[in-house]
């Protein structure tokens, strides 16, 4: 930082400074060619797809010859049946996995923090990592078979099947269930990212100053009052943080979980903007159509995520950007 | 400093240039009629975990075949038609030929399973071959360029045509596939006890299979009711139906008068899809009343459909309407004390009367499942794409269906030589009890169109089996009463057919179960109808009067056939 | 120091309770995995007619005895599907590696080169980054960007359109941002450039850091379909996952077209080909997990 600490006011040496400055960053700009080069070419060019959007466009079909047809996509978006049915189905799977599922790294990360046998706590947090390395498709089969119903003289159903009937009398269709799937799809995302999801909070309890606690026990704190008066309220900032920003990616569900556990039977409960997306753009080929869903979407994101990232600052904490 | 430039500028102007230049047009890998292999890219689906690649023996047999045929054909040597197969997984095919139209890559033939829209926008445009009218054209001796093609059904081509014109080579199916599965030793039981009558024929002969809704009906209630294993206990029910409601119901709703999935509404010219039809809502009353009183199984709802044959196997269960199929499946399942299947105890039948007074309907399949497109920016030539249909239309011969459905004879089959199955072919078993070697030849009757009839046929273990191979051999074809809209698409179905399909069901499931009436099951067609229906059904019938294919008379009106009117209405 | 406190009563309940609740979590967490494994090896028939069982077994005459045989492997790596397998676990793996150090490559120059706080452009370049990590063309115009930079239907395209992840990157730079600013001085006045001292001392010093993304990224390429499933056409260049997919989801549906089903045992076994060697490696490197995610979260 030293060396640059000689920025000069006069506005008649500043050119001939940013030159000199550049000149010699200039290996510096050498290292950011290829990563530059990426991003306009990999995420700066596609930004004219959302032209596409406004075009009658099909895979396929040269792109000049799709009629233009402005704002119609969007419109018979909105006024389709699938816009309400799409809508429900997001927020239904993204409120419940923020009612359900977002306390529980915290939990478990101030449970582990209680561990204190170091060898011991690393192994448990080697075997709640596994499932997040594991790949959906694994997750999603080995789901199946948990889930599977019914039996034969050949066959049983899986464990889950087996035991709900074994307590409910009745076996339960999950994936075929229009309410099952949600439980199913937020149980299984429980089992993927729960122990992954505790390390931000991990981090931030290793944060916390230790003397704080030594002050507590000469107090004659018990370990739960440590817990709830210095713990809990040590990383509130990061769970307010972490809330905020969850929020705002309301409209985000889990698109490779939820396609791949999509069949057709439970696909107008599981259908949401992002498999919607996916379902007509790559699979039915409605290129037009398939952006104009998308970037309405992202749009929406955008605004939410602005939106919550605002609030994260407002209420005093660091937000994303 | 300028060196940097230079490398900066250089990389930039690079990256641009790939970006704008490459791969522009499609790369055209030529088939080479010319050479004596000529190649054949082809794409198709892929349902087992392996299907046979270039290596199988059965595969190079079909290879060598093509080759003497094209020679014969052409008047060339040509040691063999090399055929260069991407499987691709049936699970994901749809999307991986939406890949390929969007990306404009294309094999010299490609396997088209779903006409999604983008199908159907690349057929307008002139993207796949125009094979209209092409099976029919002739060479200056006179004789049939495609002899096999030209045997495919007029009314599969018309099902996979686009604006009345053809693009595609279609993968038969049987027309007459669905089937009602039921036990036959219980009717026959009951038919003695006079429990049950199924009428007589012109000849005065008393039915011994049931012939009418009302024959139907009684053989639910008996099933319950009657005891038909005569062990005593009220154990038995009538119909098995399965968390798949939709089989049962549309089969169920054709026989009692429905159309199949599109009606003509004379009094409003309108066309309107079936759930909309009395014969439809009595199907659904049917079960619903079934459900009510016990005849059918109560967690229909939820019954996965793998565990569909557990109770008529298990003698709990009598009736299941499916495809035929499965009553020769279901019958091998009933052994004897030798191990060897019961005869007598399954019986299947295709056709089902409304009433006496009307004629045998069945619900016929599209009679395709998928169809082959010949993409011209892969084959851009009009030579190649007669090469490429000469190679296509003798993969409907004989000799080679038989390659790809049995493998080759000796070593994968044999055919039987005497008794009543001779001529027929029978699978040569291995030591695990499996077909032998089936790895050479599996998938390639995936491959295979069969278009055109032959005389190859299976043994089978049992009579059922001949049977449904009769029901299936389109001798029920006649009754069929086909989707008149299956040619066509619709832009607001393609984008929410999903979401609009789920009212109806819903609402269909409701009612079956008694959750909803008769005004809860109408409210739920309006709401359909707000939703996207009204718009589908404007767009069906548009769809409809627009193909050429409808005005047989050319009066610039599209013609109804009687047995797609909406008789009965809702 | 201050003298250890004798526990209390309720702390000691504290301590069961809290073992207790972890400890059972854990195990319930991988009791899929090990049933998965335990299957692999189990007996075709033992494993279809028990729900759940956590060693191989198989059914004697009068109840069940261990078993332990690897049958399935073997059917996996010499039977019908063996040529796929075999031929997508090399290319799962040609993918995995030479993409990881792709990754590596673009995102820590582009890192080191914005980690310099008075670099002209600097900000803008950020703020292009965010942008992009918020707001994109979609899934479509990439796809036809891809075919016509020629890479349709080639690995290229499971490796370069993915090359760097906005949030890795950032994250990587946050890293350097805070690597002791000495030794950098020192190596410039040696007469060391920019490029010299990324080489010879930010990237040994990061050493940690860059193995971690590694293996985030790497397990982004052992696991990832669905690219492959977009951009390549040719079954035969298919990675694993994709051919897993493709065998585990034979179902029932196409048991009515006549096809022999694959075994239950062959699926778990494919599974556990599947899933080994990335659980192999993270461990060793999840000492670093926190550090690395740490420093990027709660960023400024």
């Amino acid at each position: 930082m030293a060396k640059n600490a000689k920025a000069v006011a006069a506005p008649a040496v500043q050119k001939k400074n940013t030159w000199m400055q550049i000149k010699r960053d200039k290996w510096m700009y050498a290292l950011l060619i290829p990563g530059v080069l990426y991003f306009i070419i990999f995420h700066i060019i596609p930004l004219w797809g959302i032209f596409i959007a406004m075009k009658d466009y099909y895979a396929g079909v040269p792109f000049f010859k799709a009629e233009f047809v402005g704002f119609d996509n969007f419109v018979r978006f909105f006024c389709s049946a699938g816009f309400i049915r799409l809508l429900r189905n997001t927020l239904i799977i993204s409120i419940m996995n923020i009612v359900f599922f977002f306390p529980l790294p915290i939990i478990l990360a101030l449970l582990l923090n209680e561990i204190k046998v170091q060898w011991y706590k690393k192994a448990l947090q080697t075997l709640v990592y596994v499932p997040h390395f594991v790949s959906m498709v694994v997750i999603a089969s080995i789901t199946m078979m948990l889930l599977k119903s019914g039996a034969t003289e050949t066959s049983s159903g899986g464990a889950i099947y087996e035991m709900t009937k074994a307590i409910s009398g009745h076996g339960e269709t999950w994936m075929e269930s229009k309410v099952a799937i949600y439980w199913v799809l937020l149980v299984q995302n429980m089992w993927k990212e729960t122990g992954w999801g505790t390390i931000i909070f991990l981090a931030a309890l290793a944060g916390v100053d230790v003397e704080q606690y030594e002050a507590a026990i000469v107090d004659g704190a018990s370990r739960l009052q440590q817990l709830i008066y210095i713990t809990v309220p040590a990383i509130m900032s990061t769970v307010v943080t972490m809330f905020i920003l969850r929020m705002g990616s309301v409209l985000n569900t889990g698109f490779e979980q939820i396609i791949l556990m999509q069949n057709d039977v439970n696909r107008s409960a599981t259908e949401t903007f992002d498999t919607y997306v996916y379902n007509i753009g790559r699979v039915e080929g409605n290129y037009g159509y398939s952006s104009a869903v998308g970037l309405f979407k992202s749009i929406v994101s955008l605004i939410c995520i602005q939106a919550s990232n605002r609030l994260a600052k407002h209420v005093g904490q660091e937000g994303l950007f | 400093m300028n060196n940097w430039k230079k490398i900066a500028t250089s990389v930039v102007a690079l990256g641009v240039a790939a970006a704008s230049l490459a791969g522009c047009g499609t790369k055209v890998t030529p088939i080479g009629i010319d050479t004596s292999t000529p190649k054949i890219q082809i794409m198709t689906a892929q349902s087992s975990i392996a299907a046979a690649d270039e290596n199988s023996p059965v595969v190079q047999a079909i290879e060598k075949k093509l080759g003497e045929k094209m020679s014969e054909k052409y008047g060339k040597s040509y040691d063999k038609v090399d055929l260069d197969i991407n499987w691709i997984a049936s699970a994901s095919y749809g999307e991986k030929v939406t890949a390929a139209m969007g990306a404009s890559e294309y094999p010299h033939v490609m396997l088209v399973t779903t006409r999604s829209s983008s199908v159907i926008q690349n057929s307008k445009i002139g993207t796949f071959w125009d094979l209209t009218g092409r099976f029919e054209e002739k060479d200056e001796n006179g004789e049939l360029k495609y002899k096999y093609l030209a045997e495919g059904n007029p009314v599969v081509n018309k099902n996979i045509s686009v604006d009345g014109r053809l693009y595609g080579i279609y993968r038969a199916r049987a027309i007459a596939r669905q089937g009602m599965t039921y036990r036959n030793d219980w009717t026959l039981k009951l038919l003695d006890e006079g429990v049950l009558d199924f009428g007589k024929d012109e000849n005065g002969n008393a039915y011994t299979e049931p012939q009418t809704i009302a024959d139907l009906e009684a053989m639910v209630k008996a099933f319950t009711e009657n005891d038909p294993d005569g062990n005593g206990k009220k154990d038995t029910y009538g119909m098995i139906i399965t968390s798949y409601i939709d089989g049962p119901v549309q089969d169920l709703s054709v026989w009692c008068g429905a159309p199949n999935e599109w009606g003509y509404d004379a009094e409003t010219d309108e066309w309107k899809p079936a759930f909309m039809s009395e014969g439809y809502f009595k199907a659904l009353t049917l079960i619903r009343d079934w459900y009510k009183k016990g005849y059918v199984n109560q967690n229909m709802v939820s019954l996965d459909p793998n565990k569909w044959d557990e109770d008529f196997v298990n003698d709990k269960g009598g009736i299941q309407i499916d495809v035929a199929d499965r009553g020769r499946r279901n019958a091998a399942k009933f052994l004897d004390a030798d191990g060897k299947p019961r005869e007598g105890v399954v019986n299947v039948i295709g056709a089902v009367k409304p009433d006496d007074k009307s004629d045998y309907r069945i619900r016929p399949t599209t009679g395709y499942n998928g169809y082959y497109v010949i993409p011209v920016p892969a084959v851009p030539e009009e030579t190649d794409l007669d090469f490429i249909l000469s190679v296509l239309d003798e993969c409907n011969s004989r000799d080679i269906v038989a390659l790809c459905n049995y493998g080759i004879e000796g070593i994968h089959y044999e055919i039987i030589q005497d008794g009543k199955d001779k001529g027929k072919i029978k699978f040569k078993v291995g030591d695990d009890g499996k077909n032998y070697k089936a790895d050479d030849y599996a998938d390639l009757n995936q491959f295979s169109m069969g278009i055109a009839k032959n005389d190859l046929r299976t043994s089978y273990t049992t009579s059922v089996a001949e049977k449904v191979a009769e029901i299936q051999d389109d001798k029920n074809a006649i009754y069929a009463v086909n989707n008149p809209m299956a040619p066509y698409t619709s832009k607001s179905y393609a984008t929410s057919g999903t979401m609009m399909d789920a009212i109806i069901s819903e609402a269909r499931t409701n009612y079956l179960v008694g959750k909803l009436d008769e005004k809860g099951y109408k409210a739920a067609i309006e709401e359909w109808k707000k939703m996207d229906g009204a718009k589908v059904m404007k767009e069906y019938k548009e769809a409809f009067d627009n193909d050429p294919l409808n005005d047989a008379d050319g009066d610039g009106k599209a013609d109804i056939q009687p047995e797609q009117i909406f008789k009965f209405k809702f | 120091m201050i003298s250890i406190k004798r526990k209390t009563l309720g702390d000691i309940i504290m301590d069961v309770v809290v073992y207790v609740i972890l400890t059972i979590l854990a195990i319930l967490m991988v009791i899929p995995f090990i049933y998965v494994v335990a299957a692999s090896f189990s007996d075709e028939v033992f494993m279809a007619k028990t729900p759940m069982f956590l060693l191989p077994m198989k059914f004697t005459g009068s109840g069940v005895e261990n078993h332990f045989s690897a049958a399935a492997y073997e059917t996996v790596f010499t039977g019908t599907t063996s040529k796929q397998v075999i031929r997508s676990l090399f290319v799962s793996i040609g993918i995995t590696v030479i993409g990881t150090m792709i990754n590596l490559f673009f995102t820590a120059t582009m890192a080191y080169g914005l980690s310099r706080k008075t670099l002209i452009g600097k900000k803008f370049m950020l703020n292009i980054v965010l942008f992009t990590m918020v707001f994109g063309g979609g899934m479509i115009p990439t796809f036809l960007l891809v075919r016509n930079l020629g890479m349709y239907d080639t690995y290229a395209s499971l490796i370069i359109p993915g090359a760097i992840s906005a949030y890795n990157m950032l994250i990587v730079r946050n890293f350097f941002i805070e690597l002791p600013q000495g030794l950098e001085e020192a190596a410039s006045i040696d007469g060391c450039t920019d490029i010299g001292i990324f080489v010879k001392i930010a990237l040994p010093l990061s050493l940690p850091c860059l193995a971690t993304f590694g293996l985030f990224y790497a397990v982004g390429h052992w696991n990832g379909y669905m690219t492959a499933l977009l951009y390549l056409n040719d079954a035969k260049k298919y990675p694993f996952q994709l051919v897993l997919r493709n065998i585990i989801t034979q179902t029932a549906q196409d048991q009515i077209e006549g096809q022999e089903l694959p075994e239950e045992t062959l699926k778990m076994a494919v599974i556990v080909i599947g899933t080994v060697p990335i659980l192999c490696v993270y461990p060793f490197l999840q000492k670093h997990f926190a550090a690395g995610v740490m420093v990027g979260a709660i960023k400024g």
